[in-house]
Formats: C-alpha cells, sequence, structure tokens
C-alpha cells in the first residue's frame, strides 16, 4: 500500500502498523545531525508522529495501523528558546 | 527630547496603510495587553518586534540574568548589560522603553510557573511562549486554557523551530502535540545541541505575526509550522485535537495543580543549579550583602546579588529564588544554599 510520510509517497506492506513508520524515519533520518546528536545524548529521538492530524502516543506505536492514503507526519522536538 | 507618545498615524504609518491591520487594527494593538513568559532569544525578539508594532501594554517574566553567550542570538541585549549583570526582563524594559516611550512596560524578574502564573496571566489578551524548557511551557498550556486565554508556542532547537497558536476554546493544545513531558534533563535544550542564531528570530518572528493578527482580530493559522532555514524548508502540519486530551477536552489542568514539583532545578545545561524558596518571600539584597561580606565577595547591582566564596558562585534574585554557578549536582546545590543563606 502507499501512504505519505511528510509528505513523500512510501510504500509499505499492506499489514504495517506505524511502528514500521518509525522503524522507516528512523533509519533514512540516521545521518540527520541534529537527530543524531539526540539520539545519542538521549537514547531517544523524541520525534512525534501524527496520523492523519492526530498524534499517536509512543507506546500505541504498534497497535496504530496504517491504512492505504493515510498522512503520516513527524515532528522533531524543540523545546528550546 | 520631541514628544513621541501621539504620533501613532507617524510612528504606525506603515501599518495603517496595510489592508490586513490598517488604522483600526493599530488601535486594537494599542489598546492590547500581552505577557511575554521568557525573555531568552525568543522571548527578546518577540518583545521587541510587539513594542515597535505598538502592543499598548507589555508584561514580561524571565529567571535570569544576561550572560555572554546569550549576545550571539538574544536581540535586545549588549555587553554593557552583561558587565552590569542585569536581570534579562530588566535589560528588556530598558531598552525597549528607548524603543517605544508610548507602551506600558512591566518587567518581572521571576521564575514564571504554577504558583505564579495566574497572576501574570490575569489581565491580559494574549501571552507569546519566550521559554527554553518544556516544563514551564505545559504549565502555561494549562494556565491558558483555565482562562481561556490564546497562546502562541515556539520552540527551536538546532537549526528548527515550530511554531503553533493555542486557542483555549476550539483546541488543539499543546497537550495535543505533546502528550506528555519528556524526563526532565532527557530533552535536548539550545545549551546542548546548539542554536543556529537565526532561527530563534525566525520563529519569534512568526509567533508575534500570529499574535499581532489575534490582537486585531483576525484569525490565526491553524496547525504547526515546522520550519528549518538552514535546508529552507517551512512545512504548515495539520494537527487534530487528541479526543482524550487531558488539557483541552478533560480539562484538567495537571501540571497548573500540582504546584512546584522540585525546589532545585537543573538550568537548561549550563553547569547551574536554580533553588526556589519554598515559600514566596522577599530577599533585603542589602542586609544580605553584609552578612555574606564576612564569608566571601559580594556585589549587589539592585537587582541580584552575586557572592563568591572559595567553594561556590551563588546569584541571589529578590524573589528568594538563587542560582548556583558551577554546579549540576543538586544535592550540592541544596548544601550551599542552606549553608549561606540559611534555609
Amino acid at each position: 500500500m502507499k501512504i505519505r510520510i511528510n509528505n513523500r509517497e512510501q510504500e509499505l506492506s499492506d499489514q504495517a502498523s506505524l511502528i514500521d513508520v518509525v522503524r522507516l524515519v528512523r533509519s533514512t533520518t540516521a545521518d540527520d545531525p541534529m537527530l543524531k546528536a539526540i539520539r545519542q545524548r538521549t537514547g531517544d529521538d523524541h520525534i512525534s508522529y501524527l496520523v492523519n492530524g492526530k498524534v499517536v502516543a509512543p507506546q500505541e506505536y504498534e497497535t496504530t495501523p496504517v491504512k492505504e492514503g493515510d498522512e503520516v507526519r513527524w515532528i522533531h522536538p524543540a523545546f528550546g528558546g | 527630547m520631541p514628544d513621541f507618545k501621539d504620533a501613532i498615524d507617524a510612528r504606525y504609518s506603515r501599518h495603517c496603510r496595510l489592508p490586513e491591520l490598517g488604522r483600526r487594527g493599530q488601535e486594537r494593538l494599542l489598546s492590547s495587553r500581552i505577557l511575554i513568559v521568557g525573555c531568552g532569544a525568543l522571548g527578546a525578539a518577540i518583545a521587541s518586534l510587539a513594542a515597535r508594532a505598538g502592543v499598548g501594554s507589555l508584561r514580561i517574566v524571565d529567571r535570569d540574568f544576561v550572560d555572554l553567550s546569550n549576545l550571539q542570538r538574544q536581540a535586545l541585549f549588549d555587553e554593557d548589560d552583561v558587565a552590569e549583570r542585569l536581570p534579562k526582563a530588566e535589560a528588556a524594559r530598558r531598552k525597549l522603553a528607548r524603543i517605544n516611550s508610548s507602551i506600558v512596560l512591566d518587567a518581572i524578574v521571576a521564575d514564571a510557573g504554577p504558583d505564579n502564573i495566574e497572576e501574570f496571566i490575569r489581565d491580559v489578551d494574549l501571552v507569546l511562549d519566550g521559554t527554553d524548557n518544556a516544563e514551564t511551557r505545559y504549565v502555561i498550556n494549562d494556565a491558558c486554557l483555565k482562562r481561556g486565554i490564546p497562546w502562541i508556542y515556539g520552540g527551536v532547537v538546532g537549526v528548527r523551530g515550530l511554531v503553533m497558536s493555542i486557542m483555549p476554546a476550539a483546541g488543539p493544545c499543546f497537550r495535543c502535540l505533546y502528550p506528555e513531558p519528556p524526563a526532565p534533563g532527557n530533552m535536548p535544550t539550545c545549551d546542548t545541541l546548539g542554536v543556529l542564531a537565526t532561527v530563534p528570530s525566525l520563529v519569534a518572528a512568526l509567533q508575534t505575526t500570529e499574535a499581532l493578527k489575534i490582537l486585531a482580530g483576525a484569525t490565526p493559522t491553524p496547525g504547526v509550522l515546522s520550519v528549518a532555514p538552514w535546508q529552507m524548508q517551512f512545512q504548515v502540519i495539520d494537527l487534530k485535537r487528541r479526543d482524550d486530551c487531558p488539557a483541552c477536552v478533560r480539562r484538567e489542568y495537571t501540571f497548573l495543580d500540582q504546584g512546584r514539583t522540585s525546589r532545585a532545578l537543573r538550568l537548561c545545561g549550563r553547569d547551574m543549579v536554580q533553588i526556589s524558596p519554598p515559600e514566596p518571600t522577599h530577599i533585603d539584597l542589602e542586609a544580605l550583602q553584609r552578612t555574606l561580606a564576612a564569608a566571601g565577595r559580594v556585589s549587589n547591582n539592585g537587582y541580584l546579588l552575586e557572592f563568591m566564596a572559595y567553594d561556590c558562585k551563588l546569584v541571589v534574585f529578590r524573589d528568594g529564588r538563587v542560582l548556583v554557578k558551577g554546579i549540576s549536582d543538586l544535592s550540592v546545590a541544596r548544601a550551599l544554599y542552606a549553608r549561606y543563606l540559611g534555609a
């Protein structure tokens, strides 16, 4: 099936859940300098994932299905000022 | 010196010419009151833009003083402020008063939190986020939802930033974006990860634009704006209210109701600990200066007192807060506080 991740179309298996998207984003952002630094320092990238506009809690990544045409967005954390 | 106080048409002519604002919109700005929480890179840029734009009354709350590392990006401050060790709120007030003498400025040196935020927002039309941490933002979110006041979240780190207008009646709110706060000390900050100098200015300009729109009676932009100027990427992300949002759906104000969670707080990876007094207090800095003079070197600029002894460096504010510099261990900081302030 095809879904959109941050405005880019991606092909995923028909049984995919949000955790598959999370793994995909982790691998495609492995070289992003900021996310890399955040992961190294805190053990997590603190990215928020939205499925069709709604934020999904990390404990629900595995149980949240994604389906054809879904719009997944991910947002980096920004708590500095 | 000429009196600029009543020169509305001259001072704000570029706004008055705009169809989006016009003289009527400008008059609405002039009769508006805002609170800016935090006066670092975001807050100082917001304050400068809002004061120049003619927002009639600005209250600025900040807990820190001007440090040399701030000058790289914090628009209102200069080397004299660093030399004088001025609190940021006061340094900002002095600059803003020279920029626009016709507006009301209220500078408060304090740590905005659950115990005082409702007092700071009681009479304002809108709150702008200039904070540098997650904790205060959860408190602002609760307080603004409870009181029905719009607030504009802005956050930066590295080369990226986010902006979001939160309208209390309609939602979504900050907790729809970040349902739970990160573990303390587990979130990247500008101090640990760095921040590109232009990013806070950009985010602050967008936050202030949203604020001016709301104050002038226009509709704020829904969603979250994500900016990454290094990559020149700007995206508006649709964000919906979470059906089970504790804050904007269930109206449970957890962060506001919990009170202060800790008296000792590590400040943003700066090798500095803030200790807050158990109860609201007022410290007589002159009297404290006399007491501490026997134990080390003391200086007092009327806003804060700096004390240096062989084992520590303390900065004491009139509201009873103490910054213990060069220490990241909370218990060591507490012990030094007890030793020299006897609490």
